[in-house]
Order: structure tokens, then sequence, then C-alpha cells
């Protein structure tokens, strides 16, 4: 869907507190780029220069089309081609005043995004935690990704080569973690896959253990005009509600929990040794909250809300 | 009494040989200016066309890729897509589409971005060039307002030296009022002749000055036509490509895959003519135009040089009695059409 214009500041702030007042930890993508994406996109900052405000017709997120204009802006603004002074916006103005208010949009937002931390299409990045007996390495990966329906997701994984890393991980001379461009090409074909299966390709494709497995999403972000999941009561898209969920497979999960209202359980193929661990927290506001709490009940599920605006 | 009637004024600055040579310098700096930038411009769009260009080749080897996995060509490549990873090698070696598709989208919204700002670039010369024509009028119906004035006065100068030679005057008065009326006459003929030349700097420096402004609109309109045709298919394409990009791995979306490439390539086809257009601009249009502003320029600081070393006060007076009859002229024609 694309939000009317009087419609869009309102909903880029909306999701911006429900972000604030979820405040992710490290299993979901970086708190302060999200933030930093959703203030570019607010006609607060840009105007209507990165319309149309492209939102996702089932998850109620941003699009990845309505997110890559601030990317693009971002290139251009870092090639330092200089901004406008006052006097020229005012003339501008003085000329076209349409024109004028769109060249000082664009100084603002070129502004913003000089320093502003955006979130990726998909990108991979990871460090080295510690090198043990033999050259075991312990890394630690990072996959960040708009995800086709628009929600954010974070895979990260915590694995341990038997000896130095070799083929898709290496350690450089300066003793940092270098990620071949063919292991993204693999997170990104399977970043939806179910962890058990996505930790079985680890496992083949760098040689190494996968000690654990997490996967954040940020969103579904709920609003009147948003189609809910089947299944789930109308009532929880009568005002704003913003998901964070987190599914994690790990070997220090000792004892499974699920506390995901809205996944399906399917633990068939965790491995021997591992422990599975899913949980869902919500945003609320506009008077949902009591609904989710009563569809978490419903399901035996501890509902984690936070209000919000 | 005052020179002519006192309640004909004239309209703006003072005009002296001074202030007219400042002017017309003024003009042609502001020309030579205006060539600059417009200069600039293209050598952007330029560029910009080259990369687009150069985009538009990226997504033709993205295309034809494609087409040699639907056809089966590779069978190698294409059946990879649907065999589950036995190997390490095996996994790495698969190169992700949807990684593809995304890095060739960025790379033309980053272009398509470009061309917006661009755009607006283009609209904001084309207003300041648009200024200078304004002024340029401005200047010159001041310029023949107060040529008319001048020619008023003058008419009515010529009306107080005939009244001398009937009036009840001593002879002392009636040569200080010839010497006074003679002084003013040649002041209003001087003047009379600076407003021609400042009109006629005007309507000179005009055409050069409307094929700038032409030339930046020209470009703006193309810019801004194919920016609004792009946006609208690059958007689509990039909803397509986000959507399929869950799936974007498997073999039975190359053939939607394709289709957002062609989308993508319909708008790229339509940068390559647009380039092809610019580049003819660059070639043809701006040396003519370079040429025809400094001849301007040039023509105009000779003829005006030329004029103000000439001047004298015969020819003023020669001057001022054929702008006079064109005044009474222009005075009676206006009167018969009841203006």
């Amino acid at each position: 869907m694309q939000l009317p214009t009087g419609r869009v500041g309102p909903y880029v702030r909306a999701l911006r507190s429900a972000l604030q007042a979820l405040a992710p930890n490290n299993e979901h993508v970086t708190l302060s780029a999200a933030l930093d994406h959703l203030q570019a996109l607010d006609p607060a900052t840009s105007g209507d220069l990165l319309f149309p405000a492209d939102v996702s017709d089932h998850t109620g997120m941003p699009a990845y089309t309505w997110l890559q204009r601030a990317h693009a802006e971002a290139v251009l603004a870092h090639r330092g081609m200089g901004d406008p002074s006052d006097a020229e916006l005012e003339r501008a103005g003085d000329l076209d005043a349409e024109l004028g208010e769109r060249l000082s949009q664009r100084r603002a937002l070129h502004r913003h995004l000089r320093t502003a931390q955006l979130l990726p299409a998909t990108r991979l990045g990871g460090v080295v935690r510690r090198v043990g007996a033999r050259g075991s390495t312990q890394v630690a990966l990072a996959y960040d990704r708009q995800s086709p329906d628009a929600r954010w997701v974070r895979v990260r994984v915590e694995l341990r080569t038997p000896g130095p890393p070799s083929g898709a991980l290496w350690v450089d001379r300066a003793g940092r973690l270098a990620i071949s461009s063919s292991l993204q090409h693999l997170f990104t074909r399977h970043f939806a896959t179910s962890l058990s299966a996505l930790r079985s390709q680890l496992t083949d494709a760098t040689g190494g253990a996968v000690l654990r497995l997490s996967r954040g999403w940020t969103g579904p972000f709920w609003f009147p005009g948003v189609a809910l999941p089947d299944g789930v009561p109308e009532a929880l898209g009568a005002g704003l509600l913003l998901h964070n969920s987190v599914e994690v497979v790990a070997e220090d999960v000792h004892a499974s929990r699920h506390h995901d209202p809205l996944e399906r359980v399917d633990d068939a193929r965790v491995p021997a040794g591992f422990g599975v661990y899913r949980s869902r927290r919500f945003a609320a506001a506009g008077g949902v909250g009591p609904a989710v709490r009563q569809w978490c009940a419903d399901q035996g599920i501890r509902p984690l809300v936070v209000p919000f605006g | 009494m005052a020179s002519g009637d006192p309640r004909q004024r004239y309209l703006g600055e003072q005009l002296t040989h001074a202030v007219l040579q400042r002017r017309q310098r003024a003009v042609a700096d502001q020309h030579t200016k205006a060539v600059e930038q417009v200069a600039g411009l293209l050598d952007t769009q330029r560029d910009l066309g080259g990369e687009l260009t150069e985009a538009l080749a990226t997504l033709r080897v993205q295309r034809t890729e494609l087409d040699r996995m639907s056809q089966g060509s590779d069978a190698s490549l294409l059946a990879s897509l649907v065999r589950p990873f036995t190997a390490r090698r095996a996994a790495l070696a698969r190169r992700s589409i949807a990684e593809g598709l995304l890095a060739k989208y960025e790379h033309v919204s980053l272009r398509l971005r470009q061309a917006t700002a661009f755009s607006d670039e283009l609209k904001l010369c084309a207003l300041e060039l648009q200024q200078q024509v304004d002024l340029l009028h401005c200047e010159r119906t001041e310029a023949l307002q107060n040529q008319r004035t001048a020619a008023q006065r003058l008419i009515a100068l010529e009306a107080e030296f005939e009244a001398l030679s009937v009036g009840r005057l001593t002879p002392e008065e009636r040569a200080r009022e010839r010497d006074r009326i003679e002084f003013d006459r040649r002041t209003e003929a001087v003047a009379l002749d600076l407003y021609q030349a400042a009109a006629e700097l005007g309507e000179q420096h005009l055409p050069a000055a409307r094929a700038l402004r032409d030339t930046v609109l020209r470009l703006h309109e193309e810019m801004a036509s194919f920016v609004l045709g792009a946006t609208h298919t690059v958007n689509a394409a990039g909803r397509r490509i986000q959507g399929l990009g869950m799936l974007a791995d498997a073999p039975t979306v190359v053939r939607e895959l394709q289709e957002s490439l062609d989308e993508l390539n319909g708008a790229m086809v339509a940068t390559a003519d647009y380039v092809v257009r610019s580049q003819t601009l660059i070639a043809e249009v701006l040396p003519t135009l370079s040429a025809r502003v400094q001849s301007v320029a040039e023509a105009t600081e000779f003829a005006l040089q030329r004029e103000l070393v000439a001047a004298d006060r015969e020819k003023s007076r020669l001057q001022a009695e054929r702008a006079l009859r064109e005044a009474a002229v222009l005075e009676i024609d206006q009167l018969l059409s009841g203006d």
C-alpha cells in the first residue's frame, strides 16, 4: 500500500516510538540504524523527497523501495557536492517556492544522512571471539536483511572452527575476520529457512561447529489497513502493534521454551544437545494492549507487552 | 522653469554613459557565466547519461544469464538450484539471484536519485535565466518609456523656444532663456540618445538570453520527463524484486525475475534514447549558443563604444528631432487607437 501524504509522518513517528519502547537487543537489527533510517523517511526531515511511502500490505513495515531511496540519497550526500547556503535556498524559494522547499528538504536530508547509520538491504559482518589451541577459532557472524515481506531480520551465528578458519572465513594479517561474499550469498538464500536446516548448511559451508544460532525479527507493525494473518483476532489490528520476535537454537539453551503466540512450533529436527527458545514482544498503542494480552493468555503464553505513544 | 513637463519623470536609475556601459558589461558577464553554467550542466548530464548507459549494459548481462538458465543451456547451473547441499563447495559455489538483483536495483535507483536532483538543478538554472530575460524586458520597457519622456520634454522645450520670439521679454531676458532652453534641449537630446541605446541593448541581448533559457528548459524538460517515466518503472520493478526475494533462488521464479529485469531494462532503454539526445545537444547546441552569446556581447560592446565616442551635439540634435517625430507619430497612433 502507499500511505496518503498526511499519514506518512504519523506512521514513521509511531514506528520509531514503538521501536524505542521495545529497545531491541543485539539479536535484532541495530536500533540506532533503524531509528536513523526512519528519521530520514520522516517528512519532517525530507518532506516528500522520498515518496511514495510504500508499506507492505501484510506486515505494515516500510517497503524496500522506500528504504532504498534513503540509501541512494546517502550515497549522494557522502559524495560531498556541498550543500546550498541559506542565501541560495532563499533565492531559489523566491524564484519558485516549491523548488526552494524541495532543495531545502534535500539539504536537511543530506545533512542527516551524512551522520546516519542505515539498515542494509543485506549485510554480513563478523568478528573473531577467541583463538584457542591449534588455531581453533570462535567467531560471531551477524547477517542483516530487509526481508522480502519488509520485516527486518538479523541472523546471528556463533561458531567454532577446529583449526584456523579457511575457505569462506579466514583471519587477515591484522587479526580481523574476513568473510567471502559466497557466505553472504548463502545467508541470502537461506536466511528464512528453519534454524535447524540453516545450522546444518552453515556447518557444511564453514566446516565449523555452530554453537549458537538466533534469528530476530523486527515487525510486523499492525495498524488499521494491514492484512492480519489467519487466526489473529481483528482487534489486534485496531490500534498500533509492533512485534519483536526471536528464536534461538543453542547449546546453552538447556530447556526449550516457546513464548511466541504467532509462530507454530516445529522442533522435530532440533539437534541433540541443543535447545530452542522463542519469544515475541509487543509495543502497543491505541488501546490494543488488552487484546494482545488476552490473545497471548488464550494460548497459554505469558504476554510481553510494552505501551508506547 | 525646469526643462520639459515636470509631471513627466524618468523611470529608474539616472542614465549616464558610465551607467550604460556598466549595464552592458553586466549583461555580457551574466551571459558568459550562464554559458559556463550550461556547459557544466551539460557535462553533468553527459556523465550521468554514461553511468545510466553502463547500468543498462549490466542489466542486459544479467538478463542474458537468466535466459541461459531458463533455456537450460547450462543444465548443471539450473540443476544446482534445486539440488540439496551435500558439500561445502556446492553450498558456497551457488550465488544468490536475490543478491544480484538487489545490487542491480540499488545501482539503478542511485542513478535515478541523481537524475532527480539534477532535474531540480536544471529547473533552478532555467528560472534564473528566465529572470534575466525578465530583467532585460523590464530594462527595455523602462528605456522605451524614458525615451518617450525625453521626446515629450524636447517637444515642450521646442514650444518654449518658439514662444520666445513672441513673448514680451527684454533682449537680455530672451538671451538668457534661449541659453537655458538650448542647454536643456541638448541635455535631453543626450538623454534621449542614451535611452535609445539602452533600449537597443535590451533588444540585442534578449535573443541570446532566450536561447540560453530555452536550452536549459529543454534539458530540464527531457530530464524531468525521463525521471517521471523511469521512477514509476523502477519502483514497480523494486516492489517485484522485493516480493520475489524470498523465492528468488528457486528456478520456478526465473521467468518472473526476467520480467523484473525487463521492466528495469525498459527504463534503461528510455535512458539510452535520452542520452543520445543530450549528447546531440552537447555536440551541436552548446558551441552555437556560446558563439552567439559571444558575438552579441562583442557587437553590442563595439556599437556602444562607437556610439559614445562619436556622440556630439549635432548628432544628438538630429537624433532628438528624429525621436520627436517618432514620438509624435506614436502619440497620434495611440490617440487614434484610443489608448
